[in-house]
This record gives C-alpha cells, sequence and structure tokens, in this order.
C-alpha cells in the first residue's frame, strides 16, 4: 500500500499542476493534481506525492528516505492520506517593500491567508467531491474595509466520473486564461478575475489526452448586493499536443444591474526544453456601463512568464505585462522583473521577486515604480 | 451524509466573502443618483467620492481603491488623516491643489488633467469635516 502514491504517479496520465508552469515537467493541465478541474484549492493524492517526489527539493531529506516514502508521507502534517476525509491547510505570507530604490521606501508584511479546510471523498469510487474552506486574512483589503477577518474563497460540491467528466456546484472560481497564482497580474486584477472574484454557479469540465473544455454558468457571489453580481458565464479550452505544449481559449461574458463585461483570450504554455517553460496570454476586454459611461473601458491586456529549473525545487523566472485600459489613448502599463522560486522541501515555497512598472504615452512616461516581493507558502 | 453535509453549509453561509472586484461597480458604472443600499452617505464625501472615481480609482486597482466605500476605510488604509487634508497622502499627492506639496497624480500618462481648484476644495473640506 505504501507505493500506492508512486504507482499513480507512474500510471496516471500526466495532465497537471496548480502552478501553470509546471508544464516544464510534462503536465499540462491542472486537473490531475487538484480536486477542482479548473485547478486552484486543494490537491489531490496525486498532487501532494508530486510536490514531494518532484517539485520540491530534497536537501534536508536523508538519502536514505526514498522518493516512495516522500510521496506516501504528503498527506496532512505529513500523514498518509487514506481516509476519505481530508483535511488541509495553506499559509501565504508576502513581505512587500514598495519603491525600494527611495530612502522613504515602505515595507509591510501582509497576512495574504491563513485557510484551514476539508475534502469529503464519496462513493464506491470516491467520485462525489465536497470541499469546504475557511480562511484568516485580516489584511486582505476587502476585509480591512468590512472589519472582517475570516473568508471562505471556495467550497463546492463536485462529481467526477471515470470518463474524465466533471460537474461541480458552489463557489468556485471563472475558468478564464492561464491559470496563474499571480492575483495582481493585470490580466487577473483588472478583469475580475482576481484572489476574491469567486462567484457561485455550476461549472462542467472535460478532460482526456487531448484537450479539456471547462463552461461556468455563474449567478455572481449571493453574498453580495444584489445590484453589483456578475451573472454570466465563461468557458476554456484547451488543445494538448504532447505533453510539452499547450493552446488555449477563453470567453467570459457577464452584466449586473450596472455593467456588462466581457472579456476573450488567447494563451499558450509550452516547455520548449527540460524543466524549463514559456507561458504567454493575450487578451481583449470591454466594460459597459449601464448609468456613468466616463469609466467605460476597451482594454487589452498580456500576460507572459518564463521559469527555468535552476536545480530540483529552485526555478528562475521573468515576468513581462502589459495593460492598456482604453484603446482609444495612448497610455500603457508595463511591468517586468525577475525572481527565485524554491521548494525547499514538500509543503514549504519561497518566493521573491522584483517587479518593475512603468506608464507610458507617446508624450509622457511615468517614473519608475519599483516593488521587492517575498512570499512565504505553506500548505499542509 | 447531512451530518457531513452541515458544516460546509454553516461555513459557506457565514463566512463568504461579500466583497470584490464588483463591490463599488453601483458608484463607478451606476447613475449618479443610483445607490444600491450602501447606506447614508455625507453630502461633502459624496462630491468628493466623485472627484475621487473621476481622478483616481480608476487607476489605483492594486490598492483596490474602488472598494473603499465607507468613509473610515480611506482612513484605516492611510491614506487619509481625519481632519488634516495637507497631512493626507491622498491630499497633498494631487496635482493641481495649491496645498498639496507633493503633487503628481494623476499622471499626466493617464491623459486625465490636473485637477480644478473646486474639485481640490471637494477633498479638503471633505477630510476637514471628518470626525
Amino acid at each position: 500500500m505504501k507505493y500506492y502514491l508512486s504507482l499513480l504517479l507512474f500510471f496516471l496520465p500526466k495532465l497537471g499542476f496548480s502552478y501553470a508552469q509546471f508544464i516544464a515537467h510534462g503536465y499540462t493541465n491542472c486537473a490531475t493534481c487538484h480536486h477542482n478541474p479548473v485547478g486552484g484549492g486543494p490537491l489531490n493524492n496525486y498532487g501532494r506525492a508530486l510536490g514531494a517526489n518532484t517539485i520540491s527539493d530534497r536537501v534536508l531529506i536523508p538519502r536514505s528516505v526514498s522518493e516512495d516514502k516522500l510521496a506516501s508521507y504528503s498527506g496532512f502534517f505529513f500523514r498518509e492520506n487514506k481516509s476519505p476525509v481530508q483535511p488541509y491547510g495553506n499559509y501565504r505570507g508576502l513581505y512587500l517593500t514598495r519603491d525600494f530604490t527611495k530612502k522613504n521606501s515602505k515595507s509591510e508584511y501582509i497576512h495574504m491567508e491563513a485557510k484551514l479546510g476539508a475534502v469529503v471523498l464519496l462513493g464506491d469510487k470516491k467520485q462525489w467531491i465536497l470541499n469546504g474552506s475557511i480562511s484568516y486574512n485580516p489584511d486582505s483589503q476587502a476585509n480591512r474595509i468590512t472589519g472582517k477577518k475570516y473568508r471562505s474563497r471556495e467550497y463546492y460540491l463536485g462529481y467526477r466520473s471515470q470518463e474524465k467528466w466533471a460537474f461541480y456546484m458552489g463557489l468556485l472560481d471563472k475558468p478564464f486564461g492561464l491559470r496563474v497564482p499571480d492575483h495582481t497580474a493585470y490580466s487577473k486584477a483588472l478583469n475580475g478575475l482576481a484572489q476574491d472574484d469567486q462567484s457561485h454557479g455550476a461549472l462542467f469540465s472535460i478532460i482526456n489526452n487531448q484537450w479539456s473544455f471547462n463552461a461556468f454558468a455563474f449567478m455572481g457571489n449571493m453574498t453580495q448586493k444584489a445590484g453589483v453580481r456578475q451573472k454570466g458565464a465563461s468557458i476554456r479550452a484547451e488543445y494538448f499536443w504532447g505533453d510539452s505544449f499547450v493552446l488555449g481559449g477563453s470567453f467570459l461574458t457577464s452584466s449586473s444591474s450596472f455593467l456588462e463585461q466581457s472579456l476573450a483570450s488567447l494563451h499558450t504554455k509550452f516547455s520548449p526544453s527540460k524543466h524549463s517553460s514559456i507561458m504567454g496570454e493575450i487578451g481583449f476586454g470591454t466594460k459597459k456601463g449601464k448609468g456613468r459611461k466616463e469609466n467605460d473601458d476597451k482594454n487589452t491586456f498580456f500576460f507572459s512568464q518564463h521559469h527555468l529549473r535552476i536545480k530540483r525545487g529552485l526555478y528562475y523566472f521573468t515576468t513581462l505585462e502589459y495593460y492598456k485600459s482604453q484603446l482609444n489613448k495612448d497610455a500603457s502599463n508595463v511591468r517586468f522583473g525577475p525572481g527565485l522560486q524554491y521548494f525547499p522541501l514538500q509543503k514549504v515555497e519561497l518566493r521573491f521577486e522584483i517587479q518593475n512598472a512603468r506608464s507610458f504615452s507617446t508624450k509622457n512616461v511615468t517614473e519608475d515604480s519599483w516593488l521587492f516581493l517575498g512570499q512565504v507558502h505553506i500548505w499542509l | 451524509m447531512i451530518k457531513i453535509l452541515l458544516p460546509f453549509i454553516f461555513i459557506g453561509v457565514t463566512s463568504c466573502q461579500d466583497t470584490n472586484s464588483h463591490s463599488a461597480d453601483d458608484r463607478i458604472y451606476g447613475a449618479p443618483s443610483e445607490n444600491s443600499g450602501a447606506g447614508e452617505v455625507r453630502p461633502s464625501y459624496s462630491r468628493a467620492r466623485q472627484v475621487l472615481e473621476a481622478y483616481c480609482i480608476n487607476c489605483h486597482y492594486h490598492a483596490s481603491w474602488a472598494n473603499f466605500q465607507a468613509e473610515k476605510t480611506w482612513i484605516s488604509s492611510g491614506l487619509v488623516v481625519s481632519r488634516d487634508p495637507f497631512g493626507s497622502k491622498l491630499y497633498y499627492r494631487l496635482e493641481g491643489c495649491e496645498n498639496a506639496s507633493q503633487g503628481g497624480m494623476p499622471p499626466r500618462s493617464s491623459g486625465k488633467r490636473p485637477l480644478k481648484n473646486e474639485e481640490c476644495q471637494y477633498i479638503e473640506d471633505w477630510i476637514r469635516s471628518m470626525e
């Protein structure tokens, strides 16, 4: 039994990991490692095992501990995941320094998320998936406004058939574009796809070795004021060429009593050489106010990220982003920067990143804005 | 089954967030007279809010300024010092305001013009009238 997870690793088709960059390891889709077929949220047994014996460094692990052993003890608090009730924990903290090139730069530490949750697998083939979580986020912008300290960003009841289709209902992320963890990316933050933008709805998903298709019909966040709930649908389709090249497209349309929004994008991710990856997404969006018109947008956005594995567990990456909020004006924003991502052991991720941002127009360029971001991510 | 479901339902009902990227859409995209139940707004804040929406909020998405609806949120964010407009970053970074010590906002590249005196006064009056 202790080789169960390693056998899974060997026999299961290589389909995914939450961080889209892990196409560098032959994983083209999120569904293999996550209970949610569109990625994010709790890892399944396979994802936990992969994090232990493929993604993370083992410099702190004695040589006598085999990869199989590492994988088999990747459950909650390094236990084996045998029970149909699978608790999980997740912590993300951010050390942020703004304008670090200036004397009056300011730093702060932000508890982005301290989450506890549980997945319950039901049915004779564990085909029913019940997931719920609650997180402590005293520093999130939204909680600073409302005074709340706890949030739930995801809960659902899902069914996954053995034929690789799935149906989920609950509070879920909208499937759209590249599934990257950078919630401040222009492509996410400016399009209603950020860390707090989950919506209640129903998700239908088909995944096989050559393509995937996700359709999500959503009714907005039901705890919000009714008038601002965005109701609509998003679809994302991807085609896989082998285990190293993906081409995808997404479309989203939604509206509330105040705003009509639509988004479309094309994305790709591929592995040009062993353990390296390139991801890119280019898209277009419109926002039309139903009352005021002065804040209407016709925007375009671009996101790209390149990862290169230096050694097991350690990745160098560069990010380049572009955003033009109004196509009929010449102002645009560019952000780029290098970073390091290190998984010193399973369940621990460290990330260091420098970001430079500027706003451009044909007549002017703003001063450089420099950010240093140091992140710690622990999952249990 | 019910015993398992109940905790999840409880979590969903009691702790789900009610604030996200669209929380301020009524103010940003709705007709000026529309208000989706955010409560009574002081006239001085209402005037200042219109200036902030026109000049600031559309670009300051990173700081989620669009979600700053309650007046106290501007204070807790550190951008506003109650009753001290000239010591408030929100004010002293404004471009075009006579008493703004730093200026620079909105940047020229944004395509927005410097504030008019009347608009500066709205911000100043609002901060000065805070409790």
